[in-house]
């Protein structure tokens, strides 16, 4: 199997890598790339749409899979919705094989373009993890193969320490090339949303706790222009499934062109945004049917959206905090980013229902937040003082979209790391699965 | 391809022209029978056509080399085919030039896939074709037939000897109404072609597979692909042989 040099970059795009790039197209060709890169002893990375915004997709000096070819579906039951797939499939293509026979995946991330080997490998949550927590809690078994080239299947009943720490596992235990995991029952094909202001973050973080698990769906969008007592004003969408279906079909997502300048996203311009999005929405409320899709993704109208942020790119940071601290420390972050003068225009806010099946899952009962940073000189400075206040209040950074986090802090918010490690050592021994993200964390 | 049913035997399947090219033909509604030599990524690909499409999928196995077993590969390609037989063979063996200078083994294995195994399948399959009405049997050839190159003219003149048959096969079969197609491929984005330099316009399986199809449709005898090859392919063939020599292309 040969490689083949190529340069890419995160979702954030904020640094360019180049590297050694396979692309299998079958169980064969992965053996023979790992077998390859055992001998040659450079680190291996298996990386599926790179939709990720930070290193976890990175393996800079090292070698790739590119995992795009393994795309198949290998099984799927239409009664129990039961399902077992390659891990290059999309969850848009899951929607168009499956939609229409009321099967949805179970959680899906915030981009439809994402692929299920990195749901498995970031245990990805959605905006109904109060209900279904996150997606390696509908994960039956998984099929890798190891640092030796041996095919391993692995499930809660046997080598259950390897499938812990593959959910979640950044893509450092092995190559997944197949996932069995359970599908969601989806009645309709779209959503009535509710859309509702929330004055402040006091209303805002309460509302979302007292309605806890009480739609199939909800996310809230934060205005993170807005100061004093309208602090953490913004809008919260609560959805459940429609009654009836509507008629609907994916169109082809718009194209940003290269040379929006980065200054397009600044204080000024997101103001004026936000506060039209804002006010968007009536102060009574407003119901509306959306198509599930458009509901779930609503970026994905736009293909490289993160063209906004101009060359330089941007960073994401996601943190979840426990309920108790959630509206103290919530009000600081906030807090922090206007004293550094920095706005995000995508803050997304919702809750989480409980921990994630993996060694390294993110998810924990609490309140989420995520913020978009557009890369100028003061970011990282912002970012380090939120870990700060995340790691102070008992909180934790989702790895999946981090830059920034160093050792020591990733070790106080993952306690469990070193059963990840002990695992990790016993089955790659060799440590032929790493990536930029893990040679910066110390995993 | 007519409403009537078709069966389409795909030869050498787990390659991404083979699958992408089941998939195309599958979408229409034709049965497949996928035949390669790794049997649990053929079950994969199977798997997949018809959960996707919702078509009938057989896996046979099948080894281009191993021409005594053509025989039962072709009962068992009857026993499975329903309605109009057609065939796609997109199989190939492409060890590096500089070996086969001196390694006759991979000289005779490049002759036996390429070239031997494809006339000894297509001489058991004839019979069929003559009885039917119809069907067609595509080939895919590649560019490289059409000149020695100092480069790769072992895999070459394999190519061009299939060529050459192929235009008899195409003859033969006339009139019985096969349409015998030969595709010519310049660069595909396939595993043989992965992380070789100097590839330019590269075209996807996926776009390959819906140009074929549409070939098909068309009756096409000989088709180059992407099109433009066609024009690279004239100039190549119209250098005179004395200043090609010369050459190390």
């Amino acid at each position: 199997m040969k490689w083949k040099n190529i340069a890419y970059t995160s979702w954030g795009a904020t640094t360019e890598t180049e590297v050694q790039a396979g692309r299998p197209e079958r169980v064969r060709d992965v053996i023979n790339y790992v077998e390859q890169s055992a001998k040659l002893e450079t680190h291996l990375l298996a990386i599926g749409a790179c939709k990720s915004y930070g290193d976890a997709c990175l393996n800079e000096d090292a070698n790739v899979l590119l995992m795009e070819r393994m795309n198949r579906i290998l099984d799927f039951d239409p009664r129990s919705g039961e399902i077992t797939c390659e891990p290059g499939v999309t969850f848009n293509e899951l929607f168009e094989l499956f939609l229409d026979k009321n099967w949805m995946p179970p959680v899906t991330p915030g981009t439809g373009y994402a692929t299920i080997g990195g749901a498995v490998t970031n245990d990805v949550h959605g905006k109904n993890h109060d209900r279904d927590g996150s997606f390696g809690d509908h994960i039956k078994w998984i099929e890798l193969v190891n640092s030796k080239g041996e095919i391993m299947r692995v499930s809660a009943r046997k080598h259950n320490d390897l499938f812990r720490a593959t959910i979640a596992g950044l893509g450092l235990t092995g190559v997944i090339t197949a996932v069995n995991f359970q599908m969601k029952e989806a009645p309709t094909n779209a959503v009535l949303v509710r859309y509702k202001r929330m004055n402040n973050i006091k209303d805002y973080i309460d509302r979302l706790i007292k309605a806890r698990g009480q739609y199939e769906f909800s996310v809230g969008w934060i205005d993170m222009t807005a100061k004093g007592k309208n602090l953490g004003r913004g809008i919260l969408e609560e959805a459940n499934f429609a009654d009836t279906n509507i008629e609907y079909k994916r169109l082809e997502p718009k194209k940003i062109p290269k040379i929006i300048p980065g200054f397009a996203i600044n204080r000024l311009t997101t103001k004026i945004f936000n506060n039209r999005y804002y006010h968007r929405i009536p102060e009574k409320g407003l119901d509306k049917f959306v198509p599930l899709q458009k509901f779930l993704y609503p970026l994905d109208n736009w293909k490289n959206w993160n063209r906004l942020y101009g060359k330089k790119g941007f960073y994401q940071m996601q943190c979840v905090l426990p309920d108790k601290t959630a509206e103290l420390s919530i009000t600081r972050i906030l807090g922090a980013c206007h004293t550094a003068k920095i706005s995000s225009p995508l803050a997304v806010i919702k809750t989480m229902g409980s921990e994630g099946a993996g060694r390294l899952s993110f998810p924990m009962k609490g309140v989420t937040l995520a913020l978009d940073f557009p890369n100028t000189s003061r970011t990282l400075n912002v970012i380090r003082n939120i870990h700060e206040i995340v790691a102070t209040h008992g909180g934790r950074i989702y790895l999946a979209k981090d830059n920034v986090l160093d050792t020591a802090t990733f070790r106080k918010m993952y306690p469990n790391y070193r059963d990840f490690m002990n695992t990790k050592d016993s089955y790659d021994i060799i440590n032929l699965f790493s990536s930029s993200l893990s040679r910066r964390i110390e995993l | 391809m007519s409403k009537m049913q078709d069966t389409w035997l795909i030869l050498g399947a787990s390659s991404s022209i083979g699958r992408s090219f089941a998939s195309e033909v599958a979408k229409k509604g034709a049965r497949i029978l996928l035949a390669g030599r790794d049997k649990d990524d053929l079950e994969r690909t199977a798997h997949d056509i018809e959960i996707r499409y919702g078509v009938p999928v057989r896996v046979i196995l099948f080894d281009a080399q191993d021409f005594e077993k053509h025989d039962l590969f072709i009962q068992v390609v009857e026993e499975f085919m329903v309605g109009r037989l057609n065939v796609f063979a997109c199989f190939a063996v492409m060890p590096p030039q500089d070996q086969m200078n001196h390694d006759f083994e991979a000289i005779q294995q490049t002759v036996n896939v390429n070239y031997l195994g494809i006339v000894s399948l297509y001489t058991k399959l004839t019979p069929i074709f003559e009885q039917q009405d119809g069907g067609s049997i595509v080939t895919l050839s590649s560019v490289a037939g059409d000149r020695g190159r100092k480069k790769n003219f072992i895999y070459g003149s394999t190519k061009a000897a299939l060529n050459t048959y192929l235009s008899g096969l195409r003859a033969r079969l006339h009139e019985f109404g096969t349409h015998v197609m030969t595709i010519k491929p310049g660069f595909m984005d396939t595993a043989m072609s992965w992380g070789h330099p100097g590839m330019f316009l590269v075209a996807s399986p996926e776009e390959a597979a819906t140009a074929f199809v549409k070939a098909i449709k068309k009756g096409k005898d000989v088709m180059y692909f992407p099109f433009f090859w066609w024009g690279i392919m004239t100039i190549i063939k119209s250098i005179p042989e004395r200043i090609f020599k010369k050459m190390s292309i």
